[in-house]
C-alpha cells in the first residue's frame, strides 16, 4: 500500500473524530505555548537585570520541567480517553485485512499530524503570547523597552525537542495498547466493563506518611544558609508532590470503599451512584486530581511568596523610610547645633521650598551627634531628649546623668553608656523608637540611640577631648524629616531642584554638607526588583492556572461522553434531571474540592517554610504574610469555584443531552 | 376497568431538515387486563419500539391516548413523569443495560435508591426475589463477571423490586443463548402467576408462545391478535408461527 495512503486514512480520522480531537490538539497547543513562554522568560535578557537572576532562571527552570512531566501526564490520560473511542475503528480496519504493522502506520502518521499542528501552533501562540510577558516584566522593571518581536531560539529548540519527545511517548504506549488487542476486543473496546480497582490500604497509608513527611520537614527545616534551606525546601517539595499521588490514586479509591461499606450514607440518591462511578474513575481520577492539586498548591506557593516578598519589603521600606524627604545636615562644629542658627537655617529651607510649592507636613526635626571610632565597639546616636519628646510626642523625663537608649535590635547589656570621661545610667531601653529607623542612613545594625538630657555638656566634652579627630570621631546633626503630599513625579523634580540651594544653604550657615534623601528616588530600585519576581509569579501562577483549568474541563468533557450512557439507562429507569442534576453535583463537590482543600493544606503546610525563604530577602512580617498569603488563597478559591461552576455546566449539558451532538 | 388502555395511537415522525414524514404508528388501540402476560410481535420497522417508547413515556404521542390504572399518562407533567415511571412501571430491556459500575445487587436497588428507601427495606425485598431468580448467590459480583442469563435475570429483579403495576419487556431474550432464553421465559411466566402483568415486545416466536395472548403489528397498525386459551405452549407456538407466515406472505390487510 502507498504511504498517501496511511496519511489520507489518519487525516480522515481525525476530521471524522474532530468532536473529541478538537479539544485535545487545543490542550496541547496551550500546553506547547505555555512551555515555549516559560522557557523564553527563563533565557530572555529582560530579566538579566534583574538582582537573584540566578534564582529566578532557577524557578523558571524547574518550572519548565513541572510543565513537561505534566505535558505528559495529561497527554497520556487523554490518550487513553482517545483510544477508546477509537477501537472499534481499528477494529474494523483489522477486520478488512490490515495488520496490526498497518494499523501501527496509521497511528504513526496521526500522531505525526497532531504533534506537527499542535507544536506549530502551540510554538506561534507563544511566540505572541510571550512578547506580552516580556513587555509586563519590562515594565514592572522599568528596563528599556522595545516592541520587536524577539524570538529566543533555545527556547523554541527546548519546546520543540521536549514535545517530540513527549509525542513518541505517547506513541510507543498507545502501539503497546493496540499490539496487545485482538480484532474483536478492538470492536468491542468501547463497552469492555474495567474490573473494579482494589482498595490497597498500605499504599493509600504509605501517602499519608509521605505528605506528613514533607510537610514535617517544611515545618521545622531551619537552616542557616540560603542554600541548605533551598535544598530542605526541595526535598520536602518532592515528598509532598509524591504523597498527594499516591494519596489520591490509592487514598480515594480507599475512601470510596469506606464510603460503600456506610449503607447509610451510600444508598442516598446523590450520592449512590457518583460514589460506586467514582470508585471506577478514581484510578486515573486521582492522577488527575493529584496534578491538579499539584498546580493550584503551585500556584498558591507561587503568588502567596511573591506578593509577601513584595509587600513585606513595602512595608519595611515604609517603616524604615516613613517620611517623604529626611534632610541630613552634616556639621564638624558643635556651636551650629545651639543657638540661633538652625531656627534660621529652618526658615530659610522652608522659604526655598515653598517656592517650589512643597509645604512641609508631619516634620521630625532633631539635632543629632554622631560619635564614633575605630576603638570604639558602637557607634553612638546621641539626641537630645527634649528633640525626641517633641520628634516622638512622648513626655518623658531624665535627671542629669541619666539616658535612654534604643537598641537597633542588637544585643546591649550593660548599665551605662559612656564616652571618654561621660557616663550615663541607663534609665531604660525604649521599646520603639520615634520611628522604626533612625532614618534610612543607619547602615550599621551596631548603632545605638542615645538620649541623654544634657546635650550640650556632651558637645563640649567632645570637642575637648584630646582625642578628638584622631580616635574619636564625632558630627553634628540636623535632621530634619518631612511630608509634602506632591506626586511621585513632583517629589523626584523637587528632589533634585532643592540640591542648589541646599548646598547654598550649607556654606551660609557653615555645614560640611547636607545628606538628601527621598523615598520615591530609593524606592525605585528595589520595587524594580521585587516587582520583577512578583510579575515572574503571577505568570506563572497563570500559566499554571490555565493548565488546572485544562484538566479539569478535559475531565469534565471526557468523563460526560462515558457517563453519557449511563445516565441514559438512569433516565429510563425513571430517575428525573433534578435528581441526575443532584448526582453530578455530589460527586463533582467531591471531585472539585478535594484538590483544594489539600492543596490549601500544603499552604498551611508551606507557610513556614515560605517565612524562612523571605528572611533570606531580610524580611519578617509574620501577620502581614499571613494576611497576603490568606487572601491570595481565598481568591484563588473563588476562581476555582467560578471554574467548577462552569465546567460542571459542560458536563451537565453533554451527559443529559442538552447539547445535541453535531 | 383494563390496566392499560391504548386508544387510537399515532406517532408521526418529522424529519428536522426536511424530507418525507416517516409514520411509525398510525392507529393502535388495545387493552391489557391485570394479571395478563401479552406479547407482541412485528418484523423490524412495525413501529414495536415507538409503542414500547410512548407506553414507557420515554416519547409522546402525535395523537391517541394511554391510560394506565385510570390515569391518562400524556397529562402527566414532564417534571413528575420520571417519578411515575419508576413507582409504576418496570423495565427489562434487550442489551440489559446494567450499569457496570454497579454490583449486581446495586443494579437491582437502584430504583428503590432512587427513590429514597431506606436500606433495611431494600434488602428485606431483596432477598425473596433473588431467590426466586436464582441470582441469590451472584448479589455482590459485578456485571462483567457474570453470564448473559444471569444479567437479565438481574435486570428482572431490578423490574420487579418497585413492585410495580406493569412491566414492560423490549425483547428480553434477544441477546440470549436459547438455554437462557427458556429459563428466563419460564421465570416470566412463573412472576406472571403471581400475578404481576407484563407486557412483552417480541419477534421471537418462542418468546411470545408463553405468553397469554399475542398482539401482531405491521405498518403501524395492530394487524392480529391470537389467545391461548387452552392451548400448550407447542400448540400455542404452532398457531403464532403460522399468522407470522400468513404475515410475512404478504396477505394485505382487510
Amino acid at each position: 500500500m502507498k504511504t498517501g495512503f496511511y496519511s489520507h486514512l489518519a487525516a480522515d480520522g481525525i476530521r471524522k473524530n474532530k468532536r473529541i480531537y478538537f479539544p485535545y490538539i487545543l490542550m496541547c497547543v496551550v500546553l506547547i505555548a505555555m512551555f515555549y513562554i516559560v522557557s523564553f522568560l527563563r533565557y530572555t535578557d529582560a530579566i538579566s537585570g534583574i538582582v537573584g537572576v540566578k534564582t529566578i532562571r532557577f524557578t523558571l527552570n524547574l518550572g519548565c520541567w513541572v510543565l513537561a512531566v505534566f505535558s505528559c501526564v495529561f497527554l497520556f490520560y487523554a490518550n487513553a480517553f482517545l483510544m477508546r473511542s477509537r477501537k472499534k475503528e481499528f477494529g474494523l480496519y483489522n477486520i478488512f485485512g490490515m495488520d496490526k504493522g498497518n494499523i501501527g502506520k496509521v497511528i504513526e502518521w496521526e500522531t505525526a499530524i497532531v504533534a506537527f499542528i499542535s507544536i506549530c501552533a502551540g510554538l506561534v501562540l507563544g511566540i505572541a503570547c510571550s512578547k506580552f510577558a516580556e513587555l509586563g516584566l519590562v515594565k514592572v522593571i522599568g528596563a528599556e523597552t522595545n516592541y520587536k518581536l524577539t524570538v529566543e531560539y533555545e527556547a523554541v529548540f527546548m519546546t520543540v525537542a521536549v514535545y517530540i519527545v513527549v509525542f513518541i511517548l505517547r506513541l510507543l504506549n498507545t502501539q503497546g495498547k493496540i499490539s496487545t488487542a485482538t480484532a474483536i476486543s478492538l470492536l468491542r473496546g468501547e463497552q469492555t466493563g474495567e474490573r473494579p480497582p482494589r482498595a490497597n490500604a498500605t499504599l493509600g497509608l504509605s501517602g499519608v506518611v509521605l505528605l506528613s513527611l514533607g510537610y514535617f520537614i517544611a515545618m521545622t527545616a531551619n537552616f542557616s544558609s540560603a542554600r541548605t534551606l533551598l535544598a530542605a525546601a526541595f526535598i520536602a517539595v518532592l515528598l509532598v508532590i509524591v504523597g498527594t499521588y499516591i494519596t489520591m490514586v490509592a487514598g480515594s479509591v480507599l475512601l470510596c470503599r469506606i464510603l460503600q461499606k456506610n449503607k447509610r450514607y451510600y444508598y442516598k440518591p446523590a450520592h449512590f451512584v457518583s460514589v460506586s462511578s467514582m470508585v471506577f474513575r478514581m484510578k486515573r481520577n486521582g492522577a488527575g486530581l493529584a496534578s491538579i492539586c499539584i498546580l493550584i498548591t503551585m500556584v498558591l506557593v507561587m503568588i502567596s511568596s511573591t506578593a509577601c516578598l513584595l509587600y513585606g519589603a513595602r512595608f519595611d521600606f515604609y517603616v524604615d523610610n516613613p517620611r517623604e524627604f529626611t534632610l541630613d545636615f552634616v556639621s564638624s562644629d558643635p556651636d551650629v547645633l545651639n543657638g540661633t542658627v538652625l531656627p534660621e537655617l529652618k526658615t530659610k529651607l522652608l522659604a526655598a521650598l515653598e517656592e517650589r510649592n512643597a509645604v512641609p507636613k508631619n516634620s521630625y526635626d532633631y539635632r543629632l551627634v554622631n560619635a564614633g571610632g575605630p576603638e570604639w565597639e558602637r557607634d553612638l546616636y546621641f539626641i537630645p531628649l527634649e528633640d525626641y519628646n517633641i520628634a516622638a510626642g512622648t513626655q518623658l523625663t531624665l535627671e542629669p546623668g541619666q539616658a535612654f537608649i534604643f537598641t537597633f535590635g542588637n544585643d546591649f547589656d550593660g548599665d551605662t553608656v559612656s564616652i571618654k570621661g561621660m557616663e550615663w545610667k541607663i534609665k531604660d531601653s525604649l521599646e520603639k523608637f520615634m520611628y522604626a529607623g533612625v532614618d534610612a542612613m543607619v547602615v550599621s545594625k551596631s548603632t545605638i540611640a542615645v538620649i541623654i538630657p544634657d546635650h550640650e555638656e556632651l558637645t563640649r566634652a567632645i570637642v575637648s577631648m584630646p582625642e578628638f579627630n584622631k580616635s574619636v570621631f564625632a558630627s553634628f546633626d540636623w535632621v530634619y524629616d518631612f511630608d509634602t503630599g506632591l506626586t511621585p513625579e513632583e517629589q523626584l523634580e523637587l528632589y533634585n531642584d532643592i540640591r542648589d540651594p541646599l548646598d547654598e544653604l550649607c556654606r551660609e550657615y557653615g555645614f560640611m554638607g547636607v545628606n538628601r534623601g527621598s523615598r520615591e528616588d530609593r524606592g525605585g530600585d528595589e520595587f524594580a526588583m521585587y516587582g520583577g519576581i512578583f510579575f515572574l509569579g503571577v505568570v506563572l501562577s497563570i500559566v499554571f492556572v490555565a493548565a488546572a483549568v485544562l484538566i479539569i474541563y478535559y475531565k469534565q468533557l471526557t468523563e460526560g461522553f462515558e457517563d453519557k450512557p449511563r445516565f441514559e439507562t438512569m433516565r429510563k429507569i425513571g430517575m428525573t434531571g433534578g435528581e441526575i442534576r443532584k448526582s453530578i453535583n455530589s460527586q463533582m463537590l467531591t471531585v472539585f474540592f478535594f484538590p483544594l482543600l489539600l492543596a490549601m493544606a500544603h499552604l498551611i503546610f508551606a507557610f513556614p517554610l515560605i517565612q524562612r525563604l523571605l528572611l533570606v530577602f531580610k524580611l519578617s512580617n509574620e501577620p502581614l504574610f499571613s494576611r497576603v498569603t490568606a487572601s491570595v488563597g481565598a481568591v484563588v478559591a473563588a476562581l476555582y469555584a467560578v471554574v467548577y461552576r462552569v465546567t460542571s455546566n459542560t458536563y451537565y449539558d453533554l451527559v443529559s443531552g442538552v447539547r445535541k451532538e453535531r | 376497568m383494563s390496566l392499560l388502555e391504548v386508544t387510537g395511537l399515532r406517532k408521526v415522525y418529522v424529519p428536522r431538515a426536511g424530507g418525507s414524514r416517516v409514520e411509525a404508528l398510525r392507529n393502535i388501540s388495545f387493552t391489557v387486563e391485570r394479571g395478563e402476560y401479552a406479547a407482541i410481535m412485528g418484523e423490524s420497522g412495525s413501529g414495536k419500539t415507538t409503542l414500547l417508547n410512548i407506553l414507557a413515556a420515554l416519547d409522546r404521542p402525535t395523537g391517541g391516548s394511554v391510560i394506565l390504572d385510570g390515569k391518562d399518562m400524556s397529562k402527566i407533567k414532564e417534571s413528575a413523569m420520571a417519578a411515575y415511571r419508576r413507582n409504576n412501571l418496570g423495565f427489562v430491556f434487550q442489551d440489559f443495560n446494567l450499569l457496570d459500575t454497579f454490583t449486581l445487587a446495586d443494579n437491582i436497588y437502584l430504583p428503590l435508591v432512587l427513590a429514597g428507601r431506606p436500606y433495611k427495606e431494600m434488602r428485606d425485598r431483596l432477598i425473596p426475589i433473588a431467590t426466586t431468580l436464582g441470582i441469590e448467590k451472584l448479589l455482590n459480583k459485578y456485571p462483567y463477571e457474570v453470564s448473559g442469563g444471569e444479567k437479565q435475570r438481574a435486570a428482572v429483579a431490578r423490574a420487579l423490586i418497585t413492585g410495580p403495576k406493569l412491566i414492560l419487556a423490549d425483547e428480553p431474550t434477544g441477546a440470549l443463548d436459547s438455554r437462557s432464553s427458556d429459563e428466563l421465559l419460564r421465570l416470566f411466566s412463573e412472576v406472571n402467576r403471581t400475578g404481576q402483568t407484563i407486557l412483552m415486545v417480541t419477534h421471537s416466536v418462542n418468546a411470545a408462545s408463553t405468553a397469554g395472548r399475542v398482539l401482531f403489528i405491521k405498518d403501524g397498525v395492530v394487524f392480529h391478535q391470537l389467545y391461548r386459551g387452552n392451548s400448550t405452549n407447542g400448540q400455542f407456538y404452532q398457531k403464532i408461527s403460522d399468522t407470522m407466515v400468513l404475515l410475512a406472505t404478504g396477505r394485505n390487510r382487510e
